[in-house]
């Protein structure tokens, strides 16, 4: 588990450190506080060293089109766009990337592929010859030693070729799951997480999750049509619903459910995490959670800004003795500096109690 | 919508209940300090507890002033220790002595201990000295008296003991109100208490150092 992180020149964070996470990590702060960008920089340091597919996440989430590249993006990342600053991630997970340095490059590109980094007088202009680009290079640092990789676009590719040490940093890195705050998650995606659950007979996790917000779920069925597969839904009619014409609530649970029931032993980062959700929904949501987390030794770390969804995680909490497993961080950006307030469980139960705010 | 207890000054009083918090709305509100928020939280028993999250909250880094008002009650001593105490486990000023400002790291803190001057009992002694020209008050306090004085000589029942006997006469004075049934905090925001008595001088003037 992380226990502490530190984020330097990240997004709205100048420095920011969350020290003693527990299991369950609750992000608040008032809008623009931060709280996505530190989900954010946990999925950059400790996703597997496939910083292009970490970066379309980030601008997909952000609100950009899939593949969409623009100047503005490389800057974007950085703390108040100065791509002059690296970006520094650092957790003291050895699961995953200890540390994570982000800087802005001028790249060449040659037409054979080949990227270098490109130095001064170096490159010969002319028709046909090199192209400079920009681009970001990552250095990660892992217990193996670094590994540094470029990215120079922001377009999917369908595969990547890796050197030894990656595939087996690849192999060996606990999983992570980064739920974002709106939208649909993406069906195939959903498809494929809940066949995985299937074959490993864990799907009934997933299904009784579901059942909270719609009780009437009798099983869940992933049904393939061409080269696509969605999962639908049992509701005791003739015929099957797709999730995701269930409504929004439906959606949530079950990216939420399926991500945790497919993380043993990752991470967890969950945007908002009462979206969508009705507030008599939530008890059971992180009653889910916790338990989940516990029996499959997974952290989550989740942002939200709802009075109740605490209230919810409050109650849970002292009711089932979960007190040392959950912690606060709250957010606060002063004339540029990021200040974190954690609370732990017991400190939350009594500002519940005596209706003071933590948010 | 702000919680009931949510920092939103940068002077704060903090009381017992809401009894408390009442009358010192109704106090400030009659000495036109309008910028001054009474939260109350600090129950006798959770003072230390609820001061934690207190300091924690968004807004509290803007606080400049603190009073803690409490008991008495049998041990003046033991009050203001008990208070100095929370205040030292949040890592906020202790002031040296009750009734004293204490200011350190740009912020100032007193702890009230009613009804003040080392003396026992509770905010009620010092309400009860405001009452003492009405023409009822008297009556309220032989009342009391007489009361005690028959539970002692009978054994029917324990009486009142010395540091409760201020909150016993004072129910007994505002039960010959028209509406019979307010508490201390009730009355003063019905305009039962006179604020300009010489007994509330000492904590009008913490009150006007804030």
């Amino acid at each position: 588990m992380i226990n502490h992180l530190s984020i330097e020149n990240f997004r709205s964070h100048k420095h920011a450190e969350l020290s003693d996470c527990g299991r369950i990590n609750i992000l608040l702060g008032k809008n623009n506080a931060g709280k996505t960008a530190v989900l954010e920089a946990i999925l950059m340091l400790c996703f597997p060293p496939n910083p292009r597919e970490v970066l379309i996440v980030l601008n997909e989430q952000r609100g950009y089109k899939p593949g969409e590249e623009n100047s503005e993006l490389w800057d974007s990342y950085f703390y108040d766009w100065d791509s002059t600053q690296a970006i520094v991630l650092t957790a003291n997970e050895r699961s995953y990337a200890s540390r994570l340095n982000v800087c802005q490059q001028l790249f060449v590109v040659a037409q054979t592929g080949f990227t270098g980094v490109y130095t001064s007088g170096s490159v010969v202009e002319g028709q046909n010859a090199l192209a400079k680009t920009t681009g970001l290079n990552f250095k990660y640092q892992y217990e193996e030693g670094y590994i540094e990789k470029k990215v120079t676009s922001l377009k999917r590719k369908s595969s990547q070729s890796l050197d030894p040490k990656a595939k087996e940093i690849i192999n060996r890195i606990s999983p992570i799951a980064f739920i974002p705050s709106k939208g649909i998650a993406n069906p195939q995606d959903e498809a494929e997480r809940f066949s995985r659950l299937e074959k490993m007979n864990h799907h009934h996790e997933v299904e009784d999750a579901l059942r909270i917000v719609e009780p009437r779920l009798k099983r869940l069925s992933v049904i393939a049509s061409g080269k696509s597969s969605m999962v639908y839904g049992d509701l005791g009619d003739n015929h099957l619903i797709p999730v995701s014409l269930m409504g929004e609530g439906m959606v949530r649970m079950l990216s939420i459910a399926s991500a945790m029931a497919n993380n043993k032993g990752g991470i967890v980062l969950i945007d908002e995490i009462e979206n969508g959700l009705h507030y008599s929904v939530l008890p059971f949501l992180w009653k889910m959670i916790f338990t989940t987390a516990k029996a499959l030794g997974i952290q989550v770390f989740a942002a939200t800004h709802s009075d109740e969804c605490l209230h919810a995680a409050s109650q849970v909490v002292q009711k089932n003795s979960f007190t040392t497993d959950l912690r606060l961080f709250r957010l606060d950006l002063h004339e540029g500096k990021t200040a974190v307030t954690d609370y732990s469980a017991d400190e939350l139960a009594v500002a519940i109690a005596s209706d003071q705010e933590v948010r | 919508m702000p919680k009931e207890n949510e920092v939103q000054f940068t002077k704060l009083i903090i009381v017992e209940g809401n009894h408390e918090r009442d009358f010192f709305t109704a106090w400030l509100n009659h000495l036109n300090l309008t910028e001054i928020q009474v939260l109350p939280i600090g129950g006798k028993t959770r003072l230390a507890e609820n001061l934690r999250p207190l300091v924690k909250q968004p807004k509290f880094s803007q606080v400049e002033s603190i009073i803690i008002v409490r008991d008495a009650d049998d041990n003046p001593d033991g009050a203001f220790q008990s208070v100095c105490s929370a205040l030292s486990g949040v890592n906020l000023p202790v002031p040296g002595s009750p009734e004293h400002y204490i200011t350190q790291n740009n912020i100032k803190v007193a702890a009230v201990i009613t009804p003040c001057n080392g003396r026992v009992g509770a905010l009620e002694e010092i309400l009860l000295e405001t009452a003492e020209t009405d023409p009822l008050y008297p009556a309220a306090i032989e009342f009391i008296s007489t009361g005690t004085r028959t539970l002692d000589q009978t054994q029917a029942r324990l009486a009142p003991p010395p540091h409760k006997q201020g909150k016993a006469k004072i129910h007994a004075f505002l039960a010959t109100f028209e509406e019979p049934d307010k508490d201390p905090g009730k009355a003063a925001l019905a305009g039962v208490w006179n604020f300009d008595h010489p007994a509330l001088n000492p904590i009008r003037e913490i009150l006007e150092q804030m």
